[in-house]
């Protein structure tokens, strides 16, 4: 019988230590922002996949979005001129157009960049982006 | 062979076609769906899923050793019910409620009380986790008091009542699989399982233990 009593309160006393341990355990792991990163569901995933797929589309699509400014026309190069191209969703937007014939003349070489595109956030799906000119 | 007697037979055969044959069958099989994860490797969904707490040894380690005492405990407590081997062979009954006693009050309910912290779910069902392994800690605490004291039916009482805590691992996954094929959302199938499994568990507990202590209470015109 005493030594049934010992027994269990050995074990009462690592049930005690296994919550405690919990507890802290917890405590941390909710402090570090680790809980967060645990159990995505389905859903979470799969828009995380689309994200990751759109983002690599996006790259894609950046880099067939070079194009030689000697290939924009007038109209595209005026001030202040927009290009919707609705297939991409992409507006080509002129930065700036005061040395339009120094910039056509001088470098034809120059490409448009696309300058502002942030990746990381899951509402980064959308494409439509503006395209600036390099001076 | 008298009608009665035929009909304790048929009783016999409808209870272990109904009830044993399906707990031994998920039973085992869970078993044998364990024994892959200890190859140790991390392209299981359970682990990819909690991929950040195994970076941690304490939780990697409580996860192994439940899963490990998890095998003996289910293996084990499929020899305890059989009235064959209590009556034949007491001998593995007596080892076997060992194996098992020790697996669960040592391993099993700890490690199980230290990952119920970081259970998939809610807040809620973290807590349904610790009351499951405090649960299965007490019940059978109380079956190993109570065989020490001779108590025979109260040992039979807590370690039914034990069993039905240790297989709600297995009637999870039942109700998570019909509840999977009846198309449900996966985040409301986990909880909709477990807690089926916890509370459906213990009511069938209590049901089995009023219904086996039934012949012992008195009718209540004999009472009076």
């Amino acid at each position: 019988m005493n030594k049934l009593k010992i027994f269990i309160r050995v074990v009462s006393s690592l049930m005690l230590v296994s919550f405690v341990f919990g507890i802290f355990a917890f405590v941390k792991a909710n402090k570090n922002g680790e809980l967060k990163a645990l159990y995505k569901d389905e859903q979470t995933v799969k828009k995380e996949d689309n994200t990751e797929t759109n983002a690599a589309n996006f790259r894609q699509e950046e880099k067939h979005l070079i194009i030689p400014v000697d290939s924009l026309d007038n109209a595209t190069l005026s001030r202040s001129t927009a290009i919707e191209k609705p297939d991409l969703n992409v507006t080509v937007k002129k930065k700036n157009t005061r040395n339009r014939k120094k910039y056509h003349s001088k470098r034809p070489e120059k490409f448009v960049s696309i300058e502002s595109f942030s990746r990381g956030s899951l509402e980064m799906v959308p494409i439509k982006k503006t395209i600036e000119l390099e001076k | 062979m008298n009608y009665q007697n035929q009909l304790r037979v048929i009783k016999k055969v409808a209870v272990c076609l109904l009830f044993w044959l399906p707990i031994g069958f998920f039973s085992l099989l869970i078993v044998y769906n364990t024994i892959p994860y200890f190859n140790f490797k991390q392209d299981f969904i359970f682990i990819t899923e909690r991929a950040v707490l195994f970076l941690k040894p304490i939780y990697k380690y409580s996860f192994y050793t439940h899963i490990f005492a998890g095998i003996f405990c289910i293996l084990t407590a499929l020899l305890q019910f059989s009235s064959f081997i209590l009556k034949k062979r007491k001998a593995i009954h007596i080892w076997s409620g060992r194996i098992y006693v020790f697996v669960v009050l040592v391993i099993g309910a700890p490690t199980g009380l230290f990952m119920s912290f970081f259970a998939k779910g809610s807040m809620a069902e973290k807590c349904l986790f610790m009351f499951m392994a405090i649960s299965w800690f007490y019940f059978t605490a109380k079956g190993l008091m109570a065989v020490t004291q001779k108590s025979i039916k109260q040992h039979k009482s807590w370690m039914i009542r034990s069993y039905a805590m240790a297989l709600t691992a297995v009637t999870f996954r039942i109700y998570y699989i019909i509840l999977y094929l009846l198309d449900i959302e996966l985040t409301k199938n986990y909880e909709v399982s477990l807690w089926m499994s916890v509370v459906g568990n213990l009511l069938a507990a209590e049901f089995i233990i009023f219904y086996k202590a039934k012949p012992y209470y008195k009718p209540i015109n004999q009472i009076v």
